[in-house]
């Protein structure tokens, strides 16, 4: 499974995994998704950029999630995916969305750095987040 | 994470338990309630707080306590400005200014049984709800500037609420020091069509009854009484507030990374009270206080509307006055003794409710004989109630006590337990009208994923937090 989904009393958080970074930014952008649907999101029908700058691949995270909450409350089109090039101080490309969405979990305020973490493992990379919701 | 008592209702987090702790962390719970915060992280969050540069005389958790990020939920903690002491914006959290209002009436229950149905119809249709919803106030970007410096009093100025409501408001609904200029335009543009709405989560709008009186005296100056309708809404600075603390947080973790300050969890990123960077953000948080007052002032004049479209009566006719309202999310520079000097603190108070005691010079006149007004919602179907700061507050917890029954569940596990409409159906069984946007999500805030709210008031009242005014039962709950 390339996300989980974390128990938090309050909050909600998601863990991802992938090969690569830009693989493992995609598969959070999908799980926070999948937390705001409370179903696995279906593929992209659109595309929209995007671009964030931050100290390091944890920042940077944070602010790439920030972004794709940001593109949901002020478009409607929800980000489930994301095609970037990462370096360690900044993410470019695009997010992949999907329109007519059905909200069916909570509403989500904000990325939180609580635990925040982006780490190598023997098998690739994995990403802790926690929203607050 | 070990803990020991040290009073029937008060619990120790040694020194230690977390590398760097400056001061020991102070849990107030009976032994249901503590046995319930070990359930989670909190303790272990009590402990990191513990670890802020210039904390003192403890890291504080009120009963409520449960695992947040960062901070715990329930969470206090004072730092000596003028000895390195620090603000941390996760301290006060994404919702600044979250918060609770209480309108009373002179309405009975039997006087507003017939129209009950109505009103819980007719309010879901007047009060703007849901995620990202449009709040009832367009506001252009001067407006909006206005909101942000003066508060619930330029919703006032605009004509909406009584000129009574400021007095019964916590720093009389504005909180000095606002900078528009330290808000950035994202924040203002999601802050600028989110007035006077709702928002989703655990917030709400109920209507309620009185159906216990504790303390005579102080209900009395409160206005309430055994079978008076009152209205409580929770909610917050919707998007302004939680851009805000997302600018801030990224702004404090370089700031500290430049100083070389360290803290267990990045979430508690800090800065001392003099760098530019807290100015900027007690500026910008102010602001977003601000826009929480307004939010609460103009969604309240909704409510007062409603109440007449639907009785037939004025609002003025039916005493729909204010009780007060808090934040339970803020910092705030506050004056205390400590070790013998007087001290300018800041004090953060992350889901905890100020709760000065009489005679505090803040309080409005009416209410300084008998002290602050503390009101703290129930979770939907369980009693809410009105509690009073105490003299012995202060040494307490910094006039601090809960702010709400506190989460015992994670939504998950709520979700497992039963679905949305069946909550939905077993509250309309139990006698509470339920109006909600996403019926589904009714069951990641079911009563049962919270703690018992009456054993949480019990402990703040057993710890001489607060005292008990009186009980209030929901008739209609109104969700985003």
């Amino acid at each position: 499974m390339p996300y989980r989904i974390l128990d938090h009393t309050a909050d909600v958080g998601i863990e991802a995994t992938a090969p690569d970074v830009p693989g493992l930014f995609s598969e959070a952008v999908a799980a926070a998704a999948a937390v705001i649907l409370d179903a696995s999101p279906g593929p992209a029908t659109g595309a929209m950029p995007v671009a964030v700058e931050a100290d390091d691949l944890g920042a940077l995270l944070a602010a790439l999630l920030g972004e794709a909450l940001w593109t949901f409350e002020s478009s409607g089109r929800l980000p489930v995916s994301a095609e970037l090039e990462v370096s360690n101080e900044t993410a470019a490309g695009t997010f992949g969305v999907v329109d007519d969405v059905t909200i069916g979990g909570p509403a989500m305020k904000a990325v939180t750095y609580h635990q925040l973490a982006v780490e190598r493992t023997p098998e690739g990379w994995r990403a802790r987040v926690f929203f607050d919701v | 994470m070990k803990t020991r008592a040290v009073g029937e209702f008060e619990w120790e987090v040694p020194i230690g338990e977390v590398p760097g702790m400056r001061v020991p962390g102070r849990v107030f719970a009976d032994q249901e309630l503590i046995a319930k915060a070990r359930d989670d992280r909190a303790l272990e969050q009590v402990a990191n707080v513990a670890t802020l540069p210039g904390i003192v005389r403890a890291s504080y958790a009120m009963p409520d306590i449960h695992w947040g990020y960062g901070f715990p939920v329930g969470g206090v903690a004072a730092t000596d400005v003028d000895a390195g002491g620090v603000v941390s914006p996760g301290g006060v959290g994404f919702d600044i200014c979250c918060g609770v209002r209480l309108l009373r009436s002179d309405l009975t229950l039997d006087d507003i049984r017939p129209h009950l149905n109505d009103l819980a119809r007719r309010l879901g249709e007047r009060i703007p709800r849901g995620v990202g919803t449009k709040g009832m106030l367009r506001l252009d970007r001067t407006d909006l500037a206005g909101v942000m410096r003066e508060g619930a009093a330029w919703v006032l100025g605009s004509g909406l609420g009584w000129e009574s409501d400021l007095e019964r408001c916590e720093d009389h609904g504005r909180l000095s020091g606002a900078d528009t200029a330290a808000v950035s335009d994202r924040a203002q543009q999601r802050g600028a069509s989110q007035c006077g709405s709702l928002g989703a989560g655990n917030h709400f709008l109920e209507i309620q009854v009185v159906t216990e009186i504790f303390d005579e005296t102080a209900a009395k100056a409160f206005e309430l009484f055994d079978s008076g309708v009152c209205v409580m809404l929770h909610t917050g600075s919707r998007g302004l507030g939680h851009q805000v603390c997302t600018d801030e947080l990224r702004a404090f973790d370089k700031l500290m990374r430049r100083l070389k300050i360290t803290v267990p969890d990045r979430q508690l990123a800090c800065g001392p009270l003099d760098a530019p960077e807290c100015e900027r953000y007690f500026a910008a948080m102010a602001a977003a206080a601000n826009f929480a007052r307004a939010n609460r002032h103009a969604l309240a004049h909704g409510v007062r509307e409603t109440f007449a479209d639907v009785i037939g009566r004025t609002a003025e006719d039916m005493g729909m006055r204010l009780v007060y309202d808090v934040a339970h999310n803020l910092a705030k520079i506050e004056r205390y003794v400590v070790d013998g000097r007087e001290r300018n603190l800041c004090v953060h108070r992350k889901g905890a409710t100020r709760a000065f005691g009489p005679g505090h010079p803040e309080l409005a006149e009416r209410y300084r004989p008998v002290g602050q007004p503390v009101i703290v919602p129930g979770s939907m179907g369980t009693s809410s109630y009105v509690l009073v700061g105490t003299e012995a507050g202060r040494d307490k917890a910094f006039w601090s006590t809960c702010h709400g029954a506190g989460r015992a569940m994670s939504r998950t596990q709520a979700k497992k337990r039963m679905g949305g409409h069946q909550v939905k159906s077993d509250l309309e069984d139990a006698g509470v009208l339920v109006n909600a946007t996403h019926p589904a999500l009714l069951a990641e805030e079911a009563p049962y994923a919270y703690k018992d709210v009456d054993r949480v008031v019990d402990t703040c009242e057993g710890a001489r937090l607060s005292q008990k005014v009186a009980r209030l039962r929901p008739l209609a709950v109104i969700k985003g």
